[in-house]
């Protein structure tokens, strides 16, 4: 279980030390920014690793394809991490890295469901 | 001497007044003994109304062709035959009911899963949904409702063809059945005297049964899969406003389902009752001639003719209830396929209606109406085919 507590003092520390490296050089309060919300995704990603599992395993029970799944969690993982990207670019003044981080992020996604795709053609010319 | 002349000729012309009569039934007179015939029906002996069917001419056995395997091991099971009336009366509303729950439990084990399978969908999609401050690039989340959509289409896509397919081999295996049965059943009416309500009986059923063999592979599932390829269209990319179309094929179906089954329904109920008028006038007719002109037999003969209409009476109650038994057993699964599939989309709806999932629910709700569809033809076709057996067997009783 993610304790709340910890992340909200982490969250408020780094945002409070942020404040005060900001007048000292606006390059240390980047790298406390990158590094508290590294973290805090980590925490995230191994909160919701049993959550994945358990759905992964309810999927298995019903007898349903696996890969279906997978698309749909790689799919979740990509738009949060081009989300994380995004904003910390976007946070430094570098908009048009964001840019590219999002153009990257949609890519990914197209790319992860191309296989869909192809089912999706092959269902709809089956029907027809 | 002269007398005995007299008897001999009075017998060889009951005998050539029996043979000319216009009723088959009579014909069975000739075969079934009389002494047989005036016994109670629960003594007679097993193959004794197929044995008569046959001396009428009626292959009882052919309407057992069209059955489906599954259909057949179900009556089997149940001793459901033409020679044994007495199960029939045997079956209780208890089994029936527990016999509708037993499939309809069978039935539920594939949509169930596909509940779990669309749920998992619908809380992954959710998540994103629910963190729109948190993911507040809209082209990402969108194209992550794209994909959602996707992995839906794959997780139903085979589970809704199947129904439908599964409901066109039951249309198909029905009206099969019925265009073997059909003849068998109108054969036995009008050897009990029902000519022209077994005339009208075997014109429209047989049109329904025909129709319904041709529609169910040449035009129902290609309409359907079409339809439901327009929906999954519509549903991954809602700029294709295509509900529109399956809007107006939904009206059309229902309005032209219930145009048919109430003038089906309606001709044969009048073609019916008419006829069992002049059936009667008929039966009645013949019976006064027998009673009247055959010297010193006549009433005999006419009380014989009674008796082997009641027993024809008994196999055409014992083919109809085959009839109607065979149509409901091969109907019924799909029919709680389908009601199962529906539940499953309704709860699937409403998880994605309370989750904001637009994508998932058009998709739910136009697969949901595709199934609607195929459950109102399947139910119109069975209750056509039901209520024109049960009309028959009933006109057939008031006609003495």
């Amino acid at each position: 279980m993610i304790n709340i507590v910890s992340v909200a003092g982490i969250c408020i520390i780094a945002a409070v030390l942020c404040k005060l490296f900001s007048s000292a050089g606006s390059e240390y309060a980047l790298y406390i920014k990158l590094a508290a919300a590294a973290g805090l995704m980590s925490a995230l990603i191994l909160f919701i690793s049993p959550v994945i599992g358990t759905v992964r395993s309810i999927y298995e029970r019903a007898g349903a394809e696996e890969e279906y799944l997978t698309i749909l969690f790689k799919a979740l993982g990509i738009c949060y991490i081009t989300q994380f990207a995004c904003d910390i670019c976007r946070d430094s003044g570098e908009n048009a890295l964001a840019v590219q981080a999002e153009l990257a992020g949609k890519l990914s996604l197209l790319v992860l469901a191309l296989p869909l795709f192809d089912s999706l053609s092959e269902i709809v010319s089956g029907l027809i | 001497m002269n007398t005995v002349k007299k008897i001999s000729a009075l017998l060889a012309a009951a005998f050539f007044v029996l043979c000319g009569l216009p009723f088959p039934a009579v014909q069975a007179i000739q075969t079934v003994q009389v002494g047989q015939a005036v016994q109670s029906d629960d003594t007679l002996q097993t193959n004794e109304y197929s044995d008569m069917a046959e001396e009428l001419g009626i292959d009882v056995g052919g309407m057992n062709k069209g059955l489906t395997p599954e259909a057949k091991e179900i009556l089997d099971e149940k001793n459901l035959t033409v020679d044994n009336p007495s199960a029939m009366s045997e079956i209780t509303p208890k089994d029936v009911f527990r016999y509708i729950w037993e499939e309809f439990k069978k039935s539920l084990t594939k949509p169930l899963r596909l509940l779990v399978s669309l749920m998992a969908v619908i809380l992954v999609a959710a998540l994103i949904e629910g963190m729109e401050d948190s993911i507040p690039n809209k082209s990402l989340s969108r194209i992550f409702g794209v994909i959602c959509v996707l992995v839906s289409v794959g997780i139903i896509s085979d589970s809704v063809s199947a129904s439908i397919s599964r409901a066109a081999e039951a249309l198909d295996s029905g009206g099969t059945f019925m265009m073997g049965y059909v003849p068998v059943f109108a054969g036995i009416t009008a050897s009990s005297g029902g000519v022209t309500s077994a005339a009208a009986y075997n014109v429209l059923v047989l049109l329904v049964a025909q129709t319904a063999v041709q529609l169910s592979g040449e035009m129902i599932v290609p309409a359907l899969s079409v339809c439901m390829a327009m929906g999954i269209v519509e549903a991954v990319n809602p700029g294709f406003r295509l509900s529109g179309i399956t809007e107006a094929l939904k009206k059309a179906v229902t309005f032209i389902m219930g145009f048919i089954m109430t003038v089906f329904i309606g001709l044969l109920s009048l073609q019916s009752i008419v006829g069992a008028s002049a059936d009667t006038l008929g039966v009645k007719a013949a019976k006064y001639v027998v009673s009247n002109f055959i010297p010193v037999i006549g009433g005999a003969v006419a009380d014989t003719y009674a008796t082997v209409k009641n027993s024809l009476g008994l196999l055409r109650g014992g083919v109809g209830f085959i009839g109607i038994a065979a149509i409901f057993v091969m109907v019924l699964p799909p029919v709680l396929d389908i009601t199962a599939m529906r539940l499953v989309f309704g709860a699937a709806d409403v998880a994605a209606e309370l989750f904001g999932l637009s994508g998932i629910k058009v998709l739910i709700k136009n697969t949901g109406w595709i199934l609607s569809a195929v459950f109102s033809i399947l139910i119109c076709f069975a209750v056509m085919l039901i209520i024109a057996t049960a009309i028959l067997m009933l006109v057939g009783l008031n006609i003495s």
